[in-house]
């Protein structure tokens, strides 16, 4: 059976989405997936993404209760996918090691990216594939991790497409504080890496206007940083209290 | 200064100095240049507003520094704005008077510590004559630091100095107890002399 069974005509078929939805979690467990199998059927132009596919599925199986009873109650001790887990899988079957494991906590699931130089074609992944939509980059910030490491960290949504929502942290070192840009992919991104770069100093490769946003073009230092002194005088006006 | 008040019953003429006169004048049309900085300008556009009309002093915001008697530093005064406050100050016709209002722009207020951005005291950039504490000042405290730039107009002389002027004032100390307690008992005879 096919996904596109599952996608196209959910009402009918119950099983097929079952099925799927069967799919979906021994991809979890064993860790072992056929990237082909999965990515091409999906590339056509769905409206429904497989989470909410799978729900739909869920709910019409428990009205008639008819033959799949069985296999629902087979399934109750694992956990259905959350949108979010199934767009990490996605993500971590095209790019592997490049990115760590899911953090999957209830506040803000999210996953770094071990090798930086990945990162604009991650978010531009995010962004363009038909399964993930990541559209909206609601934040992005900046952290002091106060050993040696400095970072951001994206808030992802996909708005008005799959509605799931996943975070992405990128990080790099105080020494070579350099993280490739990502303001052609979403132009939020913009003004933001304008803002990290003002307050922590990581500089964005790439990106089209790399200036300080806030402070004075002629600040010294980076103030949130957790070592930032101020300076003594600024134009001639004493600076600390 | 009582001039308007008192009646011209003698044949119309009034003897005093010049020195009065141009202080009277002065004191009557301070016109502060209209800018503010950040929840302090809120105070004052309500002051400026109906309900506190600050035009019955005369007083009314001018949008250009070249207008300008006085300077109301309403808000958080930042680095970056310091350079600019500067160059309006600097704008401004002699003689000219700054008031600094709320405390951030009296000390650095809440970010006097952890606020690299804040410049801790306007007075580090421009001289200051009167400072209107509170976080932000009611319309009534920027009036009465009105009232203060107005009485050292007042006591200005025409060959003296600001710091003279100063001196003057503080010479003559006003205990906020008696002045309220002065205040109240004059509204009392008011009222009763009204019934």
């Amino acid at each position: 059976m096919s996904e596109e069974n599952q996608s196209n005509e959910p009402k009918k078929k119950l099983s097929p989405a079952l099925a799927a939805r069967l799919e979906a979690m021994k991809k979890k467990k064993e860790g072992e997936e056929a990237s082909g199998e999965a990515s091409e059927p999906k590339a056509k132009p769905s409206k429904l993404s497989p989470a909410l596919a799978a729900r739909l599925a869920a709910k019409k199986t428990q009205k008639p209760g008819q033959e799949t009873s069985s296999e629902t109650k087979a399934e109750e001790p694992a956990k259905d996918p959350e949108p979010h887990e199934i767009a990490y899988n996605i993500i971590k079957e095209e790019f592997g090691d490049a990115i760590s494991d899911l953090d999957n906590n209830p506040h803000m699931p999210f996953f770094e990216v071990n090798e930086k130089s990945f990162w604009p074609s991650i978010a531009y992944f995010m962004r363009t594939d038909s399964r993930l939509k990541f559209n909206f980059l609601s934040c992005l910030s900046g952290i002091d991790y106060d050993d040696g490491r400095l970072g951001i960290v994206c808030n992802l949504d996909s708005i008005d497409e799959h509605g799931h929502k996943l975070s992405v942290k990128v990080n790099c070192t105080k020494e070579d504080a350099h993280i490739p840009s990502v303001a052609e992919v979403w132009l939020t991104a913009d003004w933001h890496e304008r803002e990290a770069y003002d307050m922590y100093g990581i500089v964005f490769d790439e990106h089209p206007d790399m200036r300080r946003i806030l402070c004075p073009d002629d600040w010294e230092g980076y103030p949130l940083r957790k070592d930032y002194q101020v300076q003594e005088y600024y134009h001639g006006i004493r600076v600390p209290y | 200064m009582g001039l308007l008040d008192k009646k011209f019953e003698k044949g119309g003429v009034v003897i005093t100095s010049v020195e009065n006169v141009f202080n009277w004048a002065r004191l009557s049309s301070l016109w502060p240049m209209g800018f503010g900085l950040a929840c302090c300008a809120i105070e004052m556009m309500a002051t400026n507003a109906s309900s506190y009309d600050l035009e019955r002093f005369g007083i009314f915001p001018r949008s250009s520094p070249r207008q300008s008697d006085l300077m109301i530093v309403a808000g958080t005064v930042t680095f970056k704005m310091a350079d600019r406050v500067r160059r309006l100050y600097e704008q401004m016709p002699e003689p000219r008077y700054v008031l600094s209002m709320g405390s951030c722009s009296n000390c650095g207020g809440p970010y006097w510590e952890h606020g690299y951005h804040v410049v801790k005291g306007v007075d580090r950039v421009i001289p200051v004559d009167v400072y209107v504490p509170g976080c932000p000042p009611r319309p009534e405290a920027l009036i009465g630091g009105l009232m203060k730039i107005q009485e050292l107009i007042r006591v200005e002389k025409f060959a003296g100095s600001r710091t003279e002027a100063i001196e003057q004032i503080s010479l003559k100390p006003s205990d906020p107890e008696t002045v309220i307690k002065e205040i109240s008992a004059s509204a009392k005879n008011m009222s009763l002399s009204e019934s």
